[in-house]
């Protein structure tokens, strides 16, 4: 029965057109992902699958085949490699996030403002700051950029995203249930890992995967350290756009999106299932 | 027991915080540090650097000669000052574009709400460059905005969008809007509705409500969400670099020129020096101004 | 204020009505036509459950909900058209609402920079206004740095600054510890004495409502049970839902079998009570209302005439003053009755014989109708 005023409503168009905005230019390259128009891939000429199957390196339709068949290799190895470094780097900045949040959420000392400072630093910098800094210490201390350089680089701001949401994780968490396991005979270590480690499990895992998310889809950081091999997914999009518009690339970036509200959705879909059952 | 004569809780303390200790002294602190080093050297004539200490990349910035080659030119001051400007009225339209929806939203039931969340959220997680992409795709010359401007029939030539300050404030908005709205939609959901009318109740227009009440209430919301766009829109390079072309160039423009082209380091490390200090202001003045207002002053 | 001839009908509520629509897509009625009319300088108490409409009306009147249908004048004119901020009516808010970031001073004088008041009238005003309450030379402190009582008075002080001709009250001393709470009962009453205002308090709290209140609008289901003087809110309820919601209450059914001279005997399932009330017909079908005070062990506590009833003992309570016994009658209701300590030890499963006073008894005709309220 609330009557809507007519600023209400002029708010609510509004918010309309910001979610409009906010989507409407990613769904384009869907829809055009499709689109069998191989000079002007802004113009509707029918649907086909070719272009799915052209980054496949499939046989296809086209008459033209110079596209990007020969690149295939690149692309599969790019994102082969992403893969490498979203899971090594997940793995290690798992590790060193849920340390250092348990540490300080647990113990008083003397460096806690420090820590919390030093850990909230790498997220702010600018990516590009970060790359270089990098760029410049790897290759004055004779790292070979590769893999291995930017699996490190991603753990240096990484390690901060998982100590931040495991860290929301446990002050969430009654502390007197630790209490409880000691007064029980635990000690540290059998109190940390069956009783500890359980209830911030959730947190570890999403501080994981948001990890995992952002070092797939890094650009800046990766586009210094990164080797002439060890090229990741997004740099070599970045690569390709550069080269020039081609259809095969809203094909690539179908997929990415795909993938991406894959992950994200799990990701929601487990903190709601865990937060109903806290 | 052990030599050092630890506690338990201390032993358990080290052992947690040693290797996140180590890796970011050695991978984080370390880099920064050899950064400002490189900073104050002098770079070598081809590419390299010589060790010893020289004050002229900063000079540089600000616009004078080295003294031997180079006359007074203020190019670096001015992509300085553009990088700043872009990056204010990014902060400033992501500011007006989030505003009143974060009022929407909060305005909605708790289903849509989450709904509208997730919707805010789902960008964090699409992939930056795909996400300018769409906009190289609207933007350029036979791209989707032309192609609509032109079939309503506003114009017959195609329009030179791409490649100009309002693209790369476009694209740059597109990428930073959850980061605007987020800190927002929180301050304005901690809002208290019974202080709106409270305030009307003493006789307040809505205006002044606003302007009294609900705009002060919601400052910590919006300065925080202007830190968040502004930092990473300054030092941005990805966003000029594909829809700004060489017309607009930012500071993160400079600094790869100077360590993929110009392999001048040291003077690419006095750039992202230059970045660092404006952050370290903006982050010192907000943390100084919020600690004050937390003792209650 | 208090020399001019107080106008009966200062306020006046004419058939509110007010509907929601519950999330399952059903409609309830927040206020099924109500009308009222309150006197000027009056301190009336809106009482019922949560849900009974009395926020929603209080809401009303303040201006931040509208109505269905219906009208409400103040001092002879209408102000449903008019927005919240506009209308001379204000609100103490049941969470304070004080404005957080700013000081006392600046709370309590926000109306008055509204009304762009000069500055040295306003200081003045802000400072009588904190001096009312009781809480001078605060005006630089911080709501946060208040407890809750005096942000209460904060709160009281905000609201009576623009001298309105209403001040509402909604539920303001629910978060209140006790003591604190008995204590601004009685400050809120010679506030009121004071200031010669209207006052309408909304509470659940019937204890509160028959402290303070010169007359209580019982509300249920959106509807007016009762208006009345707390006296005859507690004495002669007229319906089941009001005697059973203030005070304690025993509450029996039964039916009129018999009438004589004196009175009418009512069986309530096969335990006779005698009531003198002689407008009962044969047969009737009637609510009796016994509360626990008027019963006795002992015959010679009571006045006036008496009939006695009997009572198997279940549980004995002792309530500081008092015992309180809670048993079962003959026909195996639930009874209780509040008694003086007494020398003859009280054993469970004992029958009792308890005395009543007739003219306490209360009977309440069993068909139950709201009625329109004048006061």
């Amino acid at each position: 029965m609330k009557k809507q005023t007519p600023l209400g409503r002029l708010l609510s168009i509004y918010s309309v057109f910001f979610f409009l905005f906010l989507y409407a230019p990613v769904i384009l390259i869907v829809i055009y992902s499709f689109n069998s128009n191989p000079i002007n891939i802004m113009i509707w000429d029918g649907f086909t699958f070719d272009w799915y199957r052209s980054i496949f390196g499939l046989a296809t339709s086209l008459t033209d085949t110079s596209s990007y068949v020969d690149s295939t290799d690149q692309l599969l190895n790019a994102l082969l490699n992403s893969l490498i470094v979203a899971a090594s780097a997940t793995l290690v900045a798992t590790f060193l996030g849920t340390s250092t949040a348990v540490a300080l959420a647990r113990y008083r000392f003397k460096l806690h403002s420090f820590y919390r400072l030093l850990l909230f630093v790498p997220m702010v910098m600018p990516d590009i700051v970060l790359g270089i800094a990098l760029l410049i210490f790897f290759v004055g201390a004779g790292f070979t950029l590769g893999n291995s350089t930017i699996i490190i680089g991603h753990c240096t701001f990484l390690t901060s995203y998982v100590f931040i949401v495991v860290s929301a994780r446990l002050a969430g968490m009654n502390p007197l249930t630790e209490a409880a396991s000691a007064d029980l005979g635990a000690n540290e270590w059998q109190t940390f890992r069956r009783v500890t480690l359980p209830l911030i499990l959730p947190g570890v895992i999403g501080g994981a995967l948001l990890s995992f998310i952002i070092s797939m889809d890094d650009l800046v950081i990766t586009y210094f350290i990164s080797g002439v091999d060890s090229t990741t997914l997004p740099v070599f999009i970045l690569g390709m756009i550069r080269r020039g518009i081609k259809p095969e690339i809203n094909a690539i970036a179908t997929l990415m999106l795909l993938f991406s509200v894959v992950i994200a959705s799990a990701g929601i879909y487990f903190k709601s299932k865990n937060t109903s059952t806290h | 027991m052990n030599p050092l004569n630890l506690s338990r809780k201390q032993l358990a303390l080290i052992t947690l915080l040693t290797p996140t200790s180590l890796f970011l002294l050695i991978f984080f602190i370390g880099p920064m540090l050899i950064m400002l080093t490189y900073s104050f050297l002098e770079p070598g004539l081809y590419g390299g650097v010589e060790w010893h200490f020289y004050h002229w990349n900063y000079g540089r910035v600000l616009g004078w000669a080295d003294g031997i080659y180079e006359e007074f030119d203020p190019v670096y001051l001015k992509i300085l000052l553009r990088s700043i400007g872009l990056s204010v009225a990014t902060v400033l339209c992501t500011l007006f574009i989030c505003y009143p929806v974060a009022f929407w939203v909060s305005t909605l039931s708790a289903k849509n709400k989450a709904l509208c969340i997730f919707l805010m959220t789902l960008p964090f997680f699409a992939s930056m460059v795909v996400r300018l992409y769409a906009w190289v795709l609207i933007l350029r010359n036979s791209g989707f905005a032309n192609q609509f401007l032109e079939a309503t029939g506003l114009i017959t030539e195609p329009l030179n969008l791409m490649f100009s300050g309002t693209a790369v404030i476009i694209g740059m908005v597109y990428i930073f809007i959850p980061f605007m709205f987020l800190p927002i939609y929180s301050s304005v959901e901690k809002l208290d509705k019974n202080l709106l009318q409270a305030s009307e109740d003493l006789g307040a227009t809505p205006f002044t409500t606003f302007r009294r009440v609900v705009f002060p209430l919601t400052l910590p919301g919006i300065v925080a969400g202007c830190i968040l766009v502004f930092i990473p829109s300054l030092g941005n390079f990805v966003v000029p670099d594909l829809l700004g072309g060489a017309k607009v160039l930012m500071i993160g423009n400079m600094i790869e020129q100077q360590f993929l082209y110009a392999r001048n380091w040291p003077f690419g490390a006095t750039l992202s020096m230059v970045i660092i200090f404006m952050m370290m202001i903006i982050l010192s003045i907000y943390l100084y101004k919020s600690t004050k207002k937390q003792a209650g002053l | 204020m208090s020399a001019s001839i107080p106008s009966p009908e200062y306020i006046k509520i004419r058939h509110a009505h007010r509907q929601f629509m519950t999330p399952e897509g059903g409609i309830i009625n927040a206020l099924d036509n109500i009308s009222l009319s309150i006197a000027q300088s009056e301190f009336i108490t809106l009482l019922g459950p949560s849900g009974c409409g009395k926020t929603t009306l209080l809401k009303i009147i303040a201006g931040f909900e509208e109505l269905d249908s219906g009208d409400i004048l103040l001092d002879g004119q209408s102000i449903i058209q008019q927005p919240a901020h506009k209308r001379p009516v204000n609100t103490v808010f049941q969470s304070y609402a004080l404005f957080p970031h700013m000081t006392v001073g600046d709370n309590v004088g926000y109306g008055l920079d509204i009304a762009k008041v000069n500055k040295v009238e306003r200081n003045q005003r802000v400072a009588e206004a904190l001096t009312m309450v009781g809480l001078s030379g605060i005006e630089q402190r911080l709501p946060s740095q208040l407890s809750g009582g005096q942000q209460q008075r904060v709160a009281l002080a905000r609201a009576i600054i623009n001298r309105p001709k209403l001040l509402l009250l909604d539920e303001p001393l629910s978060a209140l510890d006790k003591n604190l709470r008995l204590q601004m009962q009685l400050e809120l009453k010679n506030l009121q004495t004071e200031l010669g205002i209207c006052f309408i308090f909304v509470t659940h709290d019937q204890e509160e409502a028959l402290t303070m209140s010169d007359q209580i609008v019982v509300l249920n289901s959106g509807k007016i049970d009762q208006i009345g003087t707390p006296d005859e809110i507690y004495h002669t309820p007229k319906t089941e839902f009001v005697a059973r919601f203030i005070g304690e209450s025993n509450i029996l059914s039964g039916m009129v079998i018999s009438k004589s001279e004196n009175g009418v005997n009512i069986d309530c399932n096969g335990c006779t009570i005698f009531s003198h009330d002689q407008t009962l017909k044969l047969g009737e079908e009637v609510k009796l209302l016994l509360r626990p005070e008027h019963l006795s062990l002992t015959p010679n506590e009571l006045e006036g005439p008496q009939a006695q009833l009997t009572m198997t003992l279940n549980q004995t309570v002792f309530v500081g003053s008092d015992y309180q016994l809670h048993g079962e009658l003959s026909n195996g209701l639930p009874f209780s009755a509040l008694t003086r300590k007494t020398n003859t030890p009280l054993i469970k499963g004992q029958q009792l014989t308890l005395y009543y006073q007739v003219d306490a008894l209360h009977t309440i005709p069993a068909k139950q109708k709201s009625i329109k309220g004048h006061i």
